[in-house]
């Protein structure tokens, strides 16, 4: 009973599934797969939640750790079910929404209309009162004019305000002035400003950030606070926490304030989970390659820790928060594969998603896919149900890879499917080569995790292509992002736009304005239940001065002194011949932004151990598959994943199957069933 | 067999090509310290074969694009192939350039000794020397007026930087600071794309990297004739303005295009089919900054039919579109005729040519965009530093209505498409206010669907002086963008100067130079976009 309380458990709802995982007090894993509700998308956690309690045998009212990762703020966006927000800005920038940054989003699709706001033009509202670049009041707050605003707010029947007011990252005040106002006026309004929900200049981002978050607020943060008191209502002692865009958790209440927080919360917790099995096994610098139906999610993580972004749009709307870096390309197994008029093969971005599905699926998809070109060339077996669920129609496979394919370009359906995929490789190896070399990363020092159904069938393939040296596949591929939940720890990342030149910077002044960083994380950190015992890290953006990009770079613990500034500038001038090959004659540098990184400090959990790990050796093949490999059939032999055990190796020119995800390892590969009961398959050097 | 390999391989390495040329742009982008790069995206970069042809590009502004092959066609004839280590640049306008701010970068690839191509990088400077802050000014009247002209040089020979050449140019510029480095990180995406097209060739070959260069151009050629021999045989005669000549009170500047598709023997020697554009009936030349270099003309008339044809831009597209243009013309100028603000015609003649295509192909006409084009270059000292500052922006207007859906408010629209800067950066590194940035209520023309609304910004000054060149267009309602079918046309740009202590919004000439004090207010307004159908119950 005592081992019970210590049990942890990750759900990650997606669009279709809702994947559930809970590791006990030994390391042991129980996974949970259950349908999605969208409508609510609550049913499904719970749902999730109980059916892990069945399996595993432990009550929800019993765990230790629950986190949960969520498409609730993303399909709110996608969708348009955003609320009825408004906007109050400085006087004569009420526009800012609708102008943006001028810039077209399709240079040359002059048909298609710009994505609309957030917030229509007539909920924008303008308020006297301005400051200047530092902060000076160049004339006061006009209360009456928020008063009035507040008014037409009543009358327009708001349900958020987003606050955005010029220079507000420097000096808060009027800010903070319109949002008790509002308070008065609106009791029952949550309001978002801009000088906390993204302190950073540049006025449009910052706006579109808010307005976004004030949108969110009465949607995805209703659904927050909603399920964390249905969780409370039901006897579950554990707090509800919830993955955010940066790869840590925050608490309900937290996420609940900061809803725009979650729009990567899915992605990011399958590259937390990528990060901590990697670590499990003694990879510490990974690409990570999550292979779905429709996309591949791609992220770099170095020294165990993912990279993150800081700016980032979603659904047409630009967000200046970090989150976690993950590429997403229109390359997963449903992607249609078509030949045009001159002969030209293409690979996605169409797909054809679960419905109607690749060709094989029989469920009205006619037009081959990525799946259709496996099964094709036998890597797929036809006579098992994907997923445990989809039968597969290997006919119809062939049929479409012919009629699609195999005539237009006058080959044969065998070198038709190889041709798909070897586009579909070269697509993803074009990401993975955007995420790693284009900014300064060699991957040959990297392992590729391979994740999500379709990840391991082109792992190998496309890791030789980019010279990568090893690929780590997981106990189960499909479920990585429920795993980094429960794994996960309370992350919150700070900062405040701090524009001076690195050279005339007072280093007790920016102490100060770091300490200011280093107090709100603390008081978040406590806010999450930890007692004192979190860490808290530092960066810098920095530039040369008038360059416009900058680079994030460690600052050493506080006190700021001179040296430790040194040390921060020194790294920066790194930085940038790492990125961009050079050091430019300038060499004075700026400070433009303090970030700080406050951890929480969560119980330290060994990475996932095998549960029935004792036997080991070679055990003969199960079977044999010809499998079609470089214009010829090759015998393949087929191992069931489920019989694998820690010492167990595999050659090469083995397919390895389980419920959920294939593995195929082609000549040249070979591997080993790791202590973790995580494959780790390398290349032999020619 | 062979032939699917090769097919196949064609088209991963074409999409190469084009990582390549984004990698690039990701490499300047960043490491660029010119507002007008780093805030504005004006950049470009590209991967060129043997021969100097364009086979792939990153995608920022249009307006440079599909024309740096004639820049460094130009470079090869003077030098011959370039060597391992060498660079050259160039910006000169009668050897394929632009206008002189926009400095283009090319460097060999090679690959174990043989010479795959070229990668080339253009970026418009903020400022180049010459006779105004900024270079650029619709006011200059011959060449030498705008700045240092590099004539295809080489400022790199054998990976040595010329120190002189940079010492040089960090003397006559008016911020060296950025010009320096923004020249240094277009080198920097030039190495790594050369870098990028020799590991290509180690993983695929050096033979099958070059063919699929050939192959790619060949492919889009054939495809671009297969387009246009799909469009009616017709000739379709478009017509617009400039509203002066570059100085108030000259008279408008015509441009005029006709646009016909030439079939079989009409089409000429090398092609099938081609798409003419007959820029000859234009106006003269101008004694004004205003004129166009023949390969920012090319770059209008590209633009536009990329649009209505939605293929890659490299060699093979731009080889099936033919201009003919008059040697003395507004579009064609005569050496050392002045053009650095070329940019107001350009956008006029895309504008004319999404007309044309318009006409030609009625269910994909659109109506007018704005093509004011507000802009300055303004420079002061910010008394928080006693630096010197060089304030540059840009401001959009009204696109063009749709048949179904309305026009967009503030856009930069065709061959721009640059970014506003933040209020806040303004503010922050300049000694200026932003007073306003607004949506201008009524400047959309009228139509069953409405054109987009044009923008005005106005800037105070917190310095003692600034001093600067601006523009605006169509300021003359006769030229204001156009409806389509019914729909009305935008309200006119404008400029104007409210002095320091005054309550009166003077009006400004079109294209100007200006002396600004402490507390005057500059004020822009970008035109509101042309309308589509005649407004509901009016019809």
């Amino acid at each position: 009973m005592s081992a019970s309380r210590l049990a942890r458990v990750g759900i990650d709802v997606g669009g279709t599934f809702t994947d559930a995982v809970l590791m006990d007090e030994d390391g042991g894993l129980h996974v949970a797969k259950v349908r999605s509700t969208p409508r609510d998308a609550a049913i499904g956690f719970l749902d999730g939640l109980s059916e892990l309690a069945r399996r595993s045998g432990v009550p929800a009212q019993e765990l230790g750790y629950l986190a949960h990762g969520t498409t609730v703020a993303t399909n709110a966006i996608v969708q348009g079910r955003l609320a009825r927000a408004a906007l109050i800005t400085t006087a004569g920038f009420r526009d800012i929404l609708e102008i943006g940054t001028q810039q077209r989003r399709a240079v040359y699709d002059l048909w298609a209309p710009q994505p609309a706001p957030v917030i229509p033009r007539e909920r924008c509202h303008e308020v006297r009162g301005r400051l200047d670049a530092q902060g000076a009041e160049v004339e006061p707050l006009d209360e009456e004019d928020v008063r009035a605003v507040a008014a037409q707010l009543r009358e327009q029947e708001v349900e958020a305000v987003a606050v955005v007011l010029l220079f507000s990252f420097v000096d808060p005040s009027h800010e903070r002035r319109v949002g008790e106002i509002l308070a008065e006026e609106l009791p029952d309004v949550p309001v978002a400003l801009s000088s906390q929900v993204a302190p950073e200049f540049r006025e449009y981002l910052r706006a579109s950030t808010t307005a976004l978050n004030a949108a969110l607020l009465p949607v995805a943060g209703d659904y927050v606070r909603r399920l964390s008191s249905t969780l409370g209502d039901d006897g579950v002692r554990t707090p509800l926490h919830l993955m955010q865009s940066n790869g840590g958790v925050a608490t309900a209440q937290t996420a609940a304030r900061l809803p725009v927080g979650l729009v990567a919360s899915g992605p990011a917790a399958g590259v937390i989970g990528a990060a901590r099995l990697g670590d499990a096994v003694g990879e510490r610098d990974l690409l990570t390659f999550d292979m779905g139906g429709t996309t591949a999610d791609i992220a770099l993580v170095t020294d165990g820790l993912p990279q993150l972004r800081f700016q980032g749009d979603q659904g047409g709307h630009p967000l200046n928060l970090p989150q976690i870096d993950v590429l997403s390309v229109g390359a997963g197994g449903g992607s249609i594969a078509a030949v045009d008029a001159f002969g030209s093969l293409a690979v996605g971005p169409d797909s054809a998603g679960a419905d109607p599905g690749p060709a094989c699926y029989g469920g009205g998809g006619e037009r081959p896919t990525v799946t259709d070109a496996h099964l094709a060339l036998g890597t797929l077996d036809p006579d098992r149900p994907l997923g445990g669920r989809v039968a597969l129609d290997v006919d119809a496979a062939r049929a479409a890879v012919q009629r699609d394919v195999a005539e237009p370009l006058g080959i044969s359906v065998e070198e038709a499917a190889e041709a798909i995929l070897r586009v579909a490789n070269a697509n993803m190896a074009s990401a993975l080569r955007v995420v790693s070399v284009a900014r300064g990363h060699d991957p040959r020092g990297f392992a590729l995790v391979a994740l999500g159904g379709a990840g391991p069938m082109h792992a190998c393939a496309i890791a030789a292509d980019l010279g990568i040296p090893r690929v780590v596949v997981p106990r189960h591929p499909g479920v990585t992002a429920a795993l980094g939940l429960l794994l996960s720890d309370v992350r919150h990342d700070l900062r405040q736009s701090w524009v001076r030149r690195t050279a005339e910077v007072d280093v007790d002044e920016l102490d100060a304005a770091v300490a200011a960083l280093e107090d709100e994380g603390r008081a978040l950190l406590a806010a999450s239940g930890d007692d004192g015992g979190g860490d808290i890290a530092y960066e810098l953006d920095m530039r040369y001065r008038g360059q416009a990009y900058n680079l994030t770079v460690p600052l050493p613990p506080r006190p700021v002194t001179a040296e430790t500034l040194a040390a921060a500038e020194a790294a920066f001038h790194e930085a940038h011949v790492q990125a961009y090959d050079y050091t430019p004659g300038v060499t004075e540098t700026e400070i433009v932004t303090i970030r700080a990184r406050a951890l929480g400090a969560v119980e330290r959990r060994e990475s996932p151990a095998a549960r029935a790990a004792t036997a080991g050796g070679r055990r003969p093949a199960e079977a044999v598959r010809d499998v079609w490999d470089d214009g010829a059939p090759v015998a393949y032999a087929v191992r069931e994943r489920d019989a694998l055990a820690p010492g167990d190796t595999i050659d090469e020119r083995t397919i390895v199957e389980q419920e959920d995800s294939t593995l195929v390892v082609p000549a040249g590969w070979s591997g080993e069933i790791s202590a973790a009961d995580i494959l780790i398959l390398t290349r032999e050097l020619a | 067999m062979s032939t699917t390999t090769d097919s196949v391989t064609q088209d991963i390495l074409a999409n190469a090509f084009t990582s390549i040329a984004e990698e690039m742009a990701v490499i300047e982008y960043r490491a660029s310290f010119s507002p007008i790069i780093r805030e504005m995206l004006d950049f470009n970069c590209g991967v060129f074969d043997a021969q100097g042809q364009m086979v792939a590009h990153s995608e920022q502004i249009p307006a440079q694009l599909g024309l740096m092959q004639f820049a460094l066609q130009a470079a090869l004839e003077r030098h011959g192939a370039l060597a391992p280590g060498d660079a050259v640049l160039t910006n000169h306008p009668y050897m394929g350039g632009t206008h002189t701010p926009d400095l283009q970068v090319f460097a060999p690839a090679y690959h174990e000794g043989e010479l795959v191509g070229y990668t080339g990088s253009i970026a418009h400077h903020i400022d180049i020397g010459g006779r105004v802050p900024g270079t650029e000014s619709a006011q200059n009247t011959e060449l030498f007026q705008e700045g240092l002209i590099f004539p295809a040089i080489k400022f790199v020979e054998g990976g040595v930087r010329n120190t002189a050449l940079y010492e040089l140019i960090g003397a006559n510029v008016r911020d060296p600071n950025a010009t320096v480095g923004d020249l240094d990180a277009q080198l920097a995406a030039c190495r790594r794309g050369a870098e990028r097209l020799g590991a290509l060739c180690d993983r695929h070959g050096h033979v099958a990297v070059t063919d699929a260069m050939d192959t790619l151009i060949r492919r889009t050629a054939e495809r671009a004739e297969a387009a246009f021999a799909a469009w009616p045989e017709r000739t379709i005669h478009v017509e617009g303005w400039l509203d002066d000549g570059g100085f108030e009170g000259t008279p408008p500047v015509g441009i005029r295009a006709a646009v016909t598709v030439r079939r079989g023997q009409d089409a000429g020697d090398d092609a099938d089919c081609v798409l003419e554009v007959d820029l000859t009936g234009t106006d003269d030349q101008v004694p004004a900054g205003v004129n166009v270099p023949i390969a920012s003309a090319h770059a209008a008339v590209f633009f536009a039919v990329r649009c209505f044809v939605g293929l890659p831009q490299n060699a093979g597209l731009t080889s099936r579109i033919r201009l003919i243009t008059r040697k003395g013309s507004l579009l064609d100028p005569i050496f050392p005729a002045a053009l650095s603000a070329r940019h107001l015609a350009v956008q006029r003649t895309a504008d004319l040519m999404v007309e044309a295509l318009g006409e030609l192909l009625p269910e994909r006409s659109v109506a007018a965009s704005h093509v004011s084009f507000p802009a300055f270059v303004f420079q002061a000292v910010d008394p928080r530093a006693g630096r010197m500052t060089l304030l540059a922006d840009i401001l959009g207007g009204g696109g063009g209505a749709r048949r179904d859906a309305p026009g967009d408010h503030a856009i930069d629209p065709y061959t721009s498409n640059c970014a506003i800067l933040p209020a806040e950066i303004a503010e922050l590194e300049y000694p200026w206010r932003i007073v306003r940035t607004e949506l201008v209520d009524g400047s959309a023309g009228t139509g069953r669907q409405p054109g987009g609304l044009g923008l005005r910004r106005d800037y105070e000054l917190l310095a003692d002086h600034a001093e600067g060149m601006y523009y605006v267009e169509q300021r003359d309602p006769r030229y204001a963008p156009k409806g389509r079918e019914g729909g009305g046309a935008g309200a006119p740009g404008r400029a104007f100067v409210r002095r320091a202590g005054s309550d009166v919004e003077q009006d400004l000439p079109g294209k100007g130079y200006i002396h600004l004090h402490r507390g005057d207010v500059i004020g822009f307004i970008g035109a509101g976009g042309g309308g589509f159908g005649a407004p509901d119950g009016s019809a």
